[in-house]
């Protein structure tokens, strides 16, 4: 899967990777780019026009492809007052393949990786619907921060000192780098 | 114990589809439950409740139930959803249950097979999917109940490009099977790529939804429909129009020819109008007014002009069993599929559109549009709908006696009227060039963007030598043959169109030219468009007399 294509590169990765999607053709990058540069501004503006509580996105610099979004904690749970930036990658395929979404500040959670910011959620991965956009991402990742699956962990531990929420919160304090 | 109802070893296969269609389809809501066995439940909050009973003979108050004394989908909802018999337990398509089996389903909501269940066991319970189904029945050669497409609003937008459906006229497919969500077919062709499920189960290649992640479409359907979905790619053209001079520029139309002639003899009368009231006019000041006037007898005259030409639309009714009822086929202009016996427009192009949606479409769209178009393929469709208004007004002014014609009678008139129709069929075909073999003088062969050759001395009034020049005498000639069959059909037309606008009363009435300058309101169109109309036809007609 030519999931993570830098739109830049894509040309030459394509070239370079002969998955099986590719050599079918179907994602043609320079053909799409203009629908996925449209669809990426439609969902910005819809982003900018309707004010979304506790959740907030906007493309870095002058690319399109590459977002920093911005989550509050859910109140009510451990994560509550505090705030994590994610880092978003569009792809050329995008809205047909999920994007690649990364937690920029340490999150301490049972299925977010850490050390590098992975994220195991199903909707970026087998459940990716093309009716999915930055919004609902960013709403889907909001609610998991207060309720995790704890049946496939990324990290250990952090499932583990799940039940016991007061010496979670006190591992959590310990990662969380204020923005 | 006996049963009230004789036992059924073998499912019948109209319960199996109402058993899928109860699984699958749109589904049921329970309402009220006055007892344990029996429910009132309602396919939504408008239509009619029903009543379903669970008994030694089931009972249930719809219409199927009562006509076939066969398991409806109500029944089969109740038994599969509520009660949670799996569609192999054979109890699931019994016509009835002994005490033992109700108590038994009361009691544990599970096949008799099962032991006790938990309640949260029972909630955890999945529905078996499509192809789970498939393998215990393979005999089962059923396909998914359809949905009815949702109708298509100006809100909706396709959920993969997030555009407005009904901004632009892209052809669209519905989930067939589980949403009936509209997205478009050229957004879909991608998706469907990458969301094939496999073929292991038995049946036919499926499509994920994008919206609700249900089957969409089978593939192979899918694929007639891509197939049949109109495209920007003419696929029957009829014969091509007699060709135009190969140098010619195809972007002037017709109608755009017809509308600068207008606009020359226009600016003649303006010219004269002036220079009549008053010399001291400059000629920037005339340019610009002329300039101005341009474009309002541009966006007065084309809409009107268009009006008259999708007279001219050819028009049939869908005959059953039509090739345009296959899934795929739509009109891509309101985004729903034909139906036998509703009114269909055929273009030059191959393309297809309810009349209804084509005539507004087309006259809302052709200022902007300069002209008729194509609104899949933005083909020109002027010159042929002119070609058939002609040939129609043709065909039928051979029948009528000549006292009912609104050109007053005269031997002269109709002659006129002849090669007015010539003239204008060439016109319209060359765009600005006169055609080499017309009844016209002919000018060098040259591009539409060349200053015109100085102008011929003429005994006219109507041909003052201006800035208009040649050009401008050569048009006022052409506008009277355009103005001669344009004024054939105008004012029934612009009646029409006008609602109550200037351009009523018979022709031979309005012979009294107006005097002093034209005032243009944009208010009432039709009265305005009718005043140039009018004077350049007259003066046409004395430059002929002379």
């Amino acid at each position: 899967m030519s999931q993570n294509v830098n739109p830049t590169h894509s040309r030459m990765s394509e070239q370079a990777t002969s998955s099986p999607k590719n050599s079918e053709g179907v994602l043609q990058p320079s053909k799409d780019n203009h629908a996925v540069t449209k669809r990426l501004q439609k969902e910005l503006m819809v982003l900018m026009m309707g004010a979304e509580k506790g959740i907030s996105a906007f493309p870095e610099g002058d690319n399109l492809f590459k977002w920093v979004g911005t989550i509050h904690g859910p109140e009510g749970t451990v994560y509550g007052g505090q705030t994590y930036k994610l880092s978003m990658e569009f792809t050329n395929s995008y809205p047909y393949q999920a994007p690649v979404v990364k937690f920029v500040t340490k999150c301490y959670h049972p299925n977010v990786d850490i050390t590098n910011g992975v994220i195991c959620l199903d909707i970026l991965k087998e459940k990716w619907s093309a009716l999915y956009d930055v919004r609902t991402i960013l709403i889907s990742i909001q609610s998991l921060l207060g309720e995790p699956n704890n049946e496939s962990p990324l990290n250990v531990a952090a499932a583990e000192s799940w039940s016991n929420q007061e010496k979670f919160k006190e591992e959590l304090l310990k990662h969380y780098n204020e923005v | 114990m006996s049963r009230e109802c004789p036992w059924r070893s073998q499912c019948p296969e109209i319960v199996r589809c109402r058993q899928l269609q109860a699984l699958y389809g749109p589904t049921l809501f329970l309402v009220r439950r006055p007892g344990p066995l029996s429910l009132i439940l309602r396919a939504s909050a408008v239509s009619k409740p029903i009543k379903v009973r669970l008994s030694g003979r089931h009972w249930c108050s719809c219409k199927t139930f009562t006509t076939e004394n066969e398991l409806c989908v109500h029944l089969c909802w109740a038994l599969l959803r509520l009660f949670r018999l799996s569609p192999t337990n054979t109890l699931s398509y019994q016509l009835g249950m002994v005490e033992r089996e109700i108590t038994s389903i009361l009691k544990t909501a599970v096949p008799l097979s099962g032991g006790p269940v938990s309640r949260a066991a029972i909630l955890q319970q999945r529905l078996p999917t499509h192809s789970e189904i498939s393998k215990i029945l393979p005999d089962l050669d059923c396909k998914l109940p359809t949905v009815a497409p949702r109708p298509v609003t100006n809100q909706d937008c396709c959920p993969i490009c997030l555009e407005p459906l009904l901004q632009k006229p892209f052809p669209v497919s519905h989930c067939r099977h589980s949403c009936g969500n509209h997205v478009h077919i050229r957004c879909l062709q991608i998706w469907a790529k990458c969301n094939i499920t496999d073929a292991s189960d038995g049946l036919s290649k499926t499509i994920k939804c994008p919206v609700c992640r249900g089957v969409f479409n089978y593939e192979a359907d899918m694929q007639s429909e891509f197939r049949n979905a109109p495209r920007s790619r003419p696929r029957a053209t009829l014969p091509p129009l007699p060709a135009a001079p190969p140098d010619c520029e195809q972007q002037e139309t017709g109608l755009m020819a017809l509308l600068d002639s207008l606009l020359a003899s226009q600016h003649n009368q303006e010219v004269r109008n002036e220079r009549s009231s008053s010399e001291g006019i400059t000629n920037s000041s005339e340019a610009a007014s002329s300039a101005s006037t341009a474009g309002r007898i541009r966006e007065i005259i084309t809409p009107v002009a268009v009006s008259v030409l999708v007279r001219a639309l050819p028009e049939w009714k869908i005959p059953p069993r039509h090739r345009l009822l296959a899934p795929g086929h739509q009109c891509c202009l309101c985004l729903s599929h034909y139906e036998a016996g509703e009114t269909v427009s055929g273009l030059q192009c191959g393309h297809e559109f309810h009349a209804d949606c084509l005539k507004p479409w087309l006259q809302r769209n052709s200022a902007r549009s300069r002209g008729a178009r194509c609104p899949i393929d933005h083909m020109d469709l002027t010159p042929w709908l002119t070609e058939r208004l002609i040939s129609r007004q043709r065909t039928a002014s051979r029948e009528p006696p000549p006292s009912k014609s609104p050109v007053p009678a005269g031997a002269n008139d109709d002659l006129s009227l002849r090669s007015s129709r010539l003239t204008l069929i060439n016109r319209l075909h060359v765009g600005l060039h006169p055609h080499p073999c017309g009844h016209l003088p002919t000018p060098p062969p040259s591009t539409c963007s060349s200053p015109p050759p100085p102008p011929a001395p003429s005994s006219s009034e109507a041909s003052r030598p201006t800035s208009g020049g040649r050009k401008g005498r050569l048009a006022a000639q052409q506008s009277a043959a355009v103005l001669h069959m344009v004024s054939l059909h105008l004012p029934i037309e612009a009646q029409e169109a006008a609602a109550g606008g200037g351009l009523v009363g018979g022709r031979t009435k309005q012979m009294e030219p107006r005097r002093g300058r034209l005032s243009w309101n944009s208010r009432e169109p039709a009265l305005h468009l009718e005043i140039p109309c009018r004077k350049i036809s007259l003066k046409a007609k004395c430059q002929k007399l002379n």
